[in-house]
């Protein structure tokens, strides 16, 4: 799949003024591709990602899909397409409390008509994850990388081709963070694109393409040579 | 296959369970509705059998009782409350000889101090086999005459066909079971006047206002040639026997048209209420509802963001406002059966009208109504929270829970 982001600008209203949390922003996504985007807090980070993800839409540009705008298509579409291409890990926490953390894992197989077992793929994503003694719990009884290891798996369900993660790391220790980059180097080796964004420079060390986004204005920071060091 | 589980009702039934005190509230109201709806209708169908079986049982046009005692012969035919009044024979001849009356047929009330069936005092209806309109149609196991020491006994008597019951020193086998009238007939018990005579013979003490009791009876039930007018012909025997004789005069009609007039009263009151109670239940549900969905704003972002459809959100919130809904109607029906089955004698002997049981058949068809009305509710009372919450802004959300 191949996602070519053009000339995205969004615009909020703080007050009695304007102001443009992403300015004209353009780049692209092949398979297997690993972007970095970096940024202080509040730079347009996240609302980027949530227009590429199609759950916010853009004042202005495009975003193409296989060279099909995202925004021209209705929400059964969009949703449909967030669903099978898109595994979003979202900054926090994103699990569903009602459900453990298997069935957490295993809901956005359910979320459309599929065959297949989703129980033996959310296993052996568990297996895969160093997790499958976490199978039961709820999310109210894990900590913080755990959590982060769940919604790694839930965002890996349905196989996308590009995995969306906002700030994996904010809220790890050290040890911890380090485990989990280590898991996304691993799959992006395995063919999986990555898109994340984060406040830590050390994360847009990591490899790939390496973007800086300061106040709605996305730059080019590098490209460095081996994705994940 | 437990692949089988993961279905949106699961999930619906899931985010109910997990969160009891949340639903809890809203089951409760529903629950009100429902026991209110539920016990309403089967009083309802409880007193419109009564009311049936009042026209169908009654048998005659026309009841002809002593004077000053029209109201204790209506709480006798009504309720079963026994009744002791009586009036001189002869006008029973008088009576079948009128123009315009094509039956007439004597009852003689007797109230016992105790039976071996009843912890209360029973009445004794004494019949007249030959002439009776109103006994014999409704004995469930037919019998062509009653011998010695045989009578026949009301629904509510609880011994039953062949089994033996005493009274007045005496054993009694009954021979036959009238079937349930609703009526005060349930509690009594009926012998020929024959044996009921015979009886006081033998025991002069149980009739202490009369000096010979073969010369009176307590009513005479009256049919009238169906081209006439029952209330017309009734006034007229009065005119020419109620001095002479001491009389007053029921007619029938005033009787089921009293009654039907009560009912509806009471049938009104109880669906006012039920309407009150759902329009209100219907707010509270939309209201709590509203609350509710707005506190979980992020979870529900969060199946956006997983790729659920809105129509698909819209769903999972309806089976759960279902589910919700339904389990509240279900408790509702449930404790209104353990109010209104065990306690139908209490509550329409003290509103003082006959009622007869429903079938199980027809309480299921209620409990189904009930539960189809609170199960659409439900969706229904939340449809305008479901329509804005699919339609919220789903990165300012998340954003928020950040």
């Amino acid at each position: 799949m191949r996602l070519r982001i053009n000339h995205l600008t969004k615009r909020y209203q703080r007050g009695d003024s304007w102001f443009d949390a992403v300015r004209n922003a353009s780049f692209s996504l092949d398979d297997g591709a690993l972007v970095s985007m970096v940024g202080r807090s509040g730079s347009g980070k996240t609302t980027l990602l949530n227009m590429v993800s199609g759950l916010l839409c853009p004042d202005s540009g495009e975003i193409l899909v296989d060279g099909i705008n995202l925004f021209s298509m209705d929400d059964k579409k969009r949703s449909d397409f967030r669903n099978e291409k898109i595994g979003y890990i979202q900054q926090g926490r994103s699990l569903l409390g009602n459900l453990t953390a298997l069935d957490n894992v295993r809901l956005p197989f359910h979320l459309q008509r599929r065959s297949g077992d989703s129980l033996q793929r959310a296993r052996g994503l568990f297996a895969d994850l160093g997790v499958s003694h976490l199978e039961n719990s709820y999310p109210a009884e894990l900590s913080g990388g755990e959590l982060r290891r769940i919604a790694l798996a839930r965002a890996l369900i349905n196989a996308p081709a590009i995995v969306i993660a906002d700030e994996p790391t904010s809220d790890l220790d050290i040890d911890t963070a380090h485990e989990i980059l280590e898991l996304f180097s691993r799959l992006n080796a395995q063919g999986v694109a990555f898109l994340v964004a984060t406040h830590d420079p050390e994360l847009s060390r990591c490899g790939g393409m390496a973007l800086k986004m300061d106040a709605g204005e996305l730059t080019k920071a590098t490209e460095l040579l081996s994705p994940f060091g | 296959m437990a692949d089988k589980k993961f279905t949106l009702h699961w999930l619906a039934l899931q985010n109910v369970r997990r969160k009891p005190y949340r639903n809890l509230g809203l089951a409760a109201l529903v629950g009100i509705f429902s026991a209110i709806l539920f016990g309403g209708s089967i009083l309802n169908s409880q007193l419109g059998k009564g009311l049936e079986s009042l026209s169908d049982r009654l048998g005659a046009d026309v009841l002809i009782v002593p004077y000053g005692h029209e109201q204790i012969a209506k709480a006798a035919l009504l309720r079963g409350e026994p009744g002791t009044y009586y009036m001189r024979k002869e006008a029973l001849s008088r009576i079948r000889e009128f123009p315009g009356v094509t039956a007439a047929t004597p009852q003689f009330f007797l109230a016992s101090l105790s039976a071996s069936c009843c912890a209360e005092r029973v009445q004794i209806i004494g019949f007249d086999p030959d002439s009776d309109f109103l006994i014999r149609p409704w004995i469930q196991n037919k019998i062509t005459q009653l011998r010695d020491g045989e009578v026949v006994a009301g629904s509510k008597i609880r011994a039953g066909a062949g089994e033996e019951i005493f009274f007045f020193e005496t054993t009694y086998r009954v021979a036959a079971k009238m079937d349930a009238t609703g009526l005060g007939l349930d509690t009594s018990i009926f012998m020929p006047l024959s044996a009921l005579y015979a009886l006081m013979r033998d025991n002069p003490d149980i009739v202490r206002q009369i000096d010979s009791p073969e010369q009176y009876i307590s009513s005479v039930a009256v049919k009238i040639d169906p081209a006439l007018s029952p209330r017309d012909v009734g006034n007229a025997v009065m005119r020419a026997y109620a001095i002479e004789y001491n009389l007053d005069l029921i007619v029938a009609e005033t009787i089921v048209s009293e009654t039907a007039r009560r009912l509806h009263t009471l049938s009104a009151a109880v669906y006012w209420i039920a309407a009150g109670v759902w329009a209100l239940a219907f707010l509270v549900i939309s209201l709590i509802f509203s609350v509710t969905v707005s506190e979980r704003k992020h979870e529900l972002s969060v199946y956006r963001l997983l790729g659920a459809q809105r129509s698909w959100l819209a769903r999972l919130l309806q089976w759960e406002a279902f589910f919700i809904c339904a389990g509240g109607a279900l408790a509702g029906i449930l404790a209104a059966s353990c109010v209104v089955f065990p306690f139908s004698a209490l509550i329409f002997t003290s509103l003082k009208l006959p009622y007869l049981g429903v079938s199980g058949l027809m309480a299921a068809g209620h409990a189904l109504s009930v539960l189809a009305i609170a199960g659409v509710s439900g969706p229904l009372a939340c449809l305008n929270t479901v329509w804005s919450v699919t339609r919220f802004d789903v990165y300012n959300t998340l954003r928020e829970g950040e």
